[in-house]
């Protein structure tokens, strides 16, 4: 207590009073993100405005020698911005402006706490976007996008976070602020850039951001086809990439998904059928019609009961609004859903999806489906009821039977979401002791003191078992 | 002991090995007799900084493990497998690794991602950062890694992938590489307009980024990247895709150069298309030999003002520019001040790497350390240790 006293004191100091929250009935919400299941309480959160003041309070971690972490809006559904050994959480409200947005050079320098959306709605209008969008987007920030290299529906066709990031001013664990890459695409020396994008916060806090801005596409267009069964919808999604062909998203969506979507958004799903395919095309005005002529002819020949068009932009807006908004319909259906980011080869996946049905009947649970197809991120919603311990256990045991088979069908344990405390136990499904050590040197070489974020990604050395484990929640979050 | 092949020269003792496995043992009997370790791929790329290594590794012999999944447009490529042979073997259906570095056949997979080497197509796909997805190295402790899965979209653990693209053999040795793959384009068309000033070309360039058209190479050259009596800057747009989006965007392309200030232009017939770009890789086979090339990055809305500055030092100028990613390549000869060179580049905020004859100093090469540097070393220290790879061959003297 005399430490934590002495902490809480020195933060005061740096930041004054009113940026130090320390009562714990205030510190309740940032115990969890979006993984609502296991929950780890702070013992401050601060807020800075500044790198400067980040580094200032990185520096007080250290001397007072407790773990410290970034958080965003906490949107993340990995267990990855939570104080897992307790210690300091420094949430990036305060730091959420639009420094700059240059279309001459085609970037936005941005602070972490900007809001993803927020970045294409200002753009937008003068032909640019932001392109990773991932569904949390009128929540979560640029920076958690950052920590978790986060995708979105049409990453399929722009690519992850880590595609669009040119560089960033980082607080390094020992509080030196360091610049990295910059407003080019230079790569001199190693991409430092590259390995902390998507390294789930372990490594520095970023408070600068200088990420590319993605023209407008020419045209879109968007299509719903239907299907009778899950399997000749996957099917379809593999026939349409090994055709060559990349929409901008491909979207699977099942009827679980589409009753709860329909009950509470009426999005205009048809609900007389087993699977959609969401499909959007971007491009020039001159392909777009000849690829629609493709994408309808292959969801045809796998059983598409209807293939039909968003007429116009307020219909699109509406199909999208259901698809990005499924999930907290789905928490309107069920007392409470766990969600998976396991990926497979896209060619696995009429097989990853029937897998995911049966397990879950093994279980005695549903499995609903809302996927990046096109991409292979599965996303299986595993239904259950929180109030019930058995179910729990079931639910926890299906998601890792799930990703133990991503990981044998060639696949990966995350696509967006990362490992954050949630999968700490399934790290080993894809990685030997050696892979893990080799990133293990490279978090020592970068955090010797391992006070960043402890007890995340990796599970050498992870003291899980402090874990608070309460009775859940209905779980939020989106896909 | 391989024969002809580049790594003879630079170690006292040069070895072949075939499997990952022999790769590892023969790196963990180096590590522990400290001896120092330059891998050698086609040798195309290849910077020693003048030293001699204890042990060449010629890795022309992993080529096993060559696996394609069109339906997954993924395959993994062995790393001592030349780049064009994987090409190949991928164009039988119908995909590709979308990177085309200059390259007479020679270059390995390996050697080319170690390099984070590219070309003229790089406008419209990027990097190998782009399109990477796992890896096998050897690290400095003779230890076989993984990283990433044959996934086109992974955050599971570190992305170690990026950490190895460009690292020049210095933390790890590559030996095989998994991509996401292209769809190879149906037609391919080139056009090429003369314009009698830079200001000229890149205007048109700035104009067809805005036109509803999706090139996939679009560059300025001038000088030896041209023809040798060529006057003009030369602006190359190479369209690609589909047979339907490639006429429609013929027409419009016509239509934006015709309206330009361009002295001529045409749609090159495939002898002449191949002949420029041929050129624009290796430069034309009548111009002097080649003394040395900077390659700058820098912010896209510098271009002018960085060709302005080039012009008024260098006249005789040979260039070649990708405006849309604010890269160029620029002559450098016998007589060119480098540091003025260094001062102008800095001046616009961008980074600088020359590849000269005579260089054989990392600080000469990499004249200006990039921001980072302290961590690139502490990095470098953690994956390898004893410091065998190739040490004192790279940025800041890693």
């Amino acid at each position: 207590m005399e430490v934590k006293t002495a902490l809480i004191r020195d933060l005061e100091s740096l930041l004054g009073k009113e940026r130090v929250i320390s009562h714990p009935t205030e510190l309740l919400v940032y115990e969890c993100d979006g993984l609502t299941l296991s929950r780890h309480g702070a013992d401050a959160v601060v807020l800075p405005e500044s790198t400067e003041e980040v580094s200032r309070i990185v520096k007080c971690c250290q001397g007072h020698q407790v773990p410290f972490l970034a958080r965003g809006s906490g949107t993340g559904l990995s267990g990855g911005a939570v104080a897992a050994e307790g210690g300091v959480i420094v949430q990036m409200s305060r730091m959420a402006t639009i420094i700059e947005i240059d279309y001459d050079d085609e970037v936005a320098v941005v602070q972490p706490g900007v809001i993803n959306l927020h970045l294409s709605e200002a753009t937008r209008p003068d032909g640019y976007h932001y392109a990773p969008d991932p569904s949390s987007q009128k929540a979560c920030t640029i920076g958690g996008n950052v920590a978790e290299n986060a995708g979105g529906p049409h990453t399929l066709k722009y690519g992850v976070t880590a595609n669009h990031i040119l560089g960033m001013t980082v607080v390094m664990p020992d509080g030196e602020i360091i610049n990295m890459g910059g407003r080019h695409e230079s790569i001199l020396g190693y991409d430092l850039v590259g390995l902390f994008v998507g390294s789930e916060g372990t490594l520095g806090i970023v408070t600068e951001i200088i990420v590319k801005l993605t023209r407008n596409p020419e045209s879109s267009k968007t299509f719903l086809a239907s299907f009778n069964t899950v399997e000749a919808a996957s099917n379809s999604v593999s026939s349409i990439i090994a055709a060559g062909i990349i929409p901008a998203a491909l979207e699977l969506i099942d009827a679980l998904v589409i009753q709860a979507v329909e009950s509470h958004l009426k999005a205009g799903f048809p609900q007389d059928v087993a699977a959609i395919l969401l499909i959007e095309i971007e491009g020039l005005n001159a392909t777009l019609s000849a690829q629609a002529g493709e994408i309808r002819n292959i969801c045809h020949t796998h059983g598409a009961t209807d293939f039909k068009e968003a007429k116009s932009e307020p219909e699109r807006a509406q199909l999208w609004r259901g698809r990005k908004e499924a999930i907290g319909a789905l928490g309107k259906v069920t007392p409470a859903f766990y969600t998976n980011d396991g990926v497979v080869p896209r060619s696995k996946l009429p097989e990853i999806l029937e897998f995911d049905i049966e397990t879950g009947k093994r279980n005695g649970l549903q499995v609903a489906h809302l996927c990046h197809a096109g991409d292979g991120n599965i996303h299986p919603i595993i239904l259950y009821d929180h109030e019930n311990e058995t179910e729990t256990k079931a639910a926890m045991k299906t998601s890792r039977e799930i990703l133990q088979r991503c990981i044998d069908l060639g696949g990966a344990l995350s696509g967006e979401h990362g490992i954050g405390t949630e999968k700490l136990t399934s790290f080993s499904f894809m990685f030997n002791k050696t892979d893990e050590a080799q990133m293990m040197a490279v978090r020592s070489a970068l955090s010797p003191s391992g006070k960043l974020n402890p007890s995340k990604i990796f599970p050498t050395g992870a003291k899980c078992g402090e874990s608070k484990i309460r009775k859940t929640v209905a779980g939020g979050g989106w896909l | 002991m391989t024969n002809n092949h580049p790594s003879n020269t630079l170690a006292t003792e040069t070895i072949k090995p075939v499997t990952t496995d022999d790769l590892a043992r023969i790196i963990r009997e180096a590590a522990e007799q400290k001896r120092t370790v330059i891998a050698v791929g086609g040798g195309t790329h290849l910077f020693t900084a003048g030293k001699q290594f204890d042990l060449a590794i010629d890795t022309t012999g992993l080529t096993d493990g060559f696996h394609h999944t069109p339906a997954d447009m993924t395959a993994t490529v062995p790393a001592g497998m030349r780049l064009s042979h994987a090409q190949e073997k991928l164009s039988h259906n119908g995909q590709w690794i979308p990177l085309d570095p200059p390259d007479r056949g020679n270059a390995t997979v390996g050697g080319v991602i170690a390099a984070n080497r590219w070309g003229p197509r790089r406008h419209h796909y990027g990097t190998a950062k782009d399109w990477v997805i796992a890896t096998t190295i050897v690290n400095g402790k003779g230890e076989i890694v993984r990283a990433g899965a044959n996934v086109v979209k992974n955050v599971s653990g570190y992305d170690l992938n990026k950490l190895y693209i460009g690292s020049r053999g210095t933390v790890g040795i590559i030996t095989d590489l998994s991509f996401k793959l292209s769809p190879l384009p149906a037609v391919r068309s080139t056009f090429r307009a003369c314009y009698s000033t830079p200001e000229e070309a890149l205007t048109t360039a700035a104009v067809i980024r805005s036109a509803p058209l999706e090139p996939e190479s679009l560059l300025i050259t001038k000088g030896r990247w041209t023809t040798l009596k060529a006057k003009h800057w030369w602006l190359l747009v190479e369209l690609a895709g589909s047979e339907e989006g490639v006429t429609a965007q013929k027409e419009t392309l016509s239509t934006t150069l015709e309206g330009s200030s361009a002295n001529r232009w045409n749609e090159a017939n495939n002898k002449d298309a191949a002949y420029y770009w041929e050129t624009v890789r290796f430069g034309n086979g009548e111009a002097s030999p080649l003394f040395g090339i900077a390659e700058i990055s820098f912010p896209k809305s510098q271009a002018e003002c960085l060709l302005a500055l080039l012009i008024k030092s260098y006249p005789k100028l040979s260039l070649k520019l990708l405006p849309a990613r604010g890269l160029a390549i620029v002559e450098i000869e016998e007589e060119t001040d480098r540091s003025l060179f260094v001062n102008e580049i800095t001046k616009i905020g961008g980074s600088i790497e020359f590849d000269c004859v005579e260089i054989n100093s990392p600080s000469h090469r990499w004249p200006v350390e990039p921001a980072g540097i302290s961590l690139m070393k502490k990095l470098k220290t953690a994956l390898d240790p004893s410091g065998i790879f190739a040490p004192g061959t790279y940025v800041g003297g890693i």
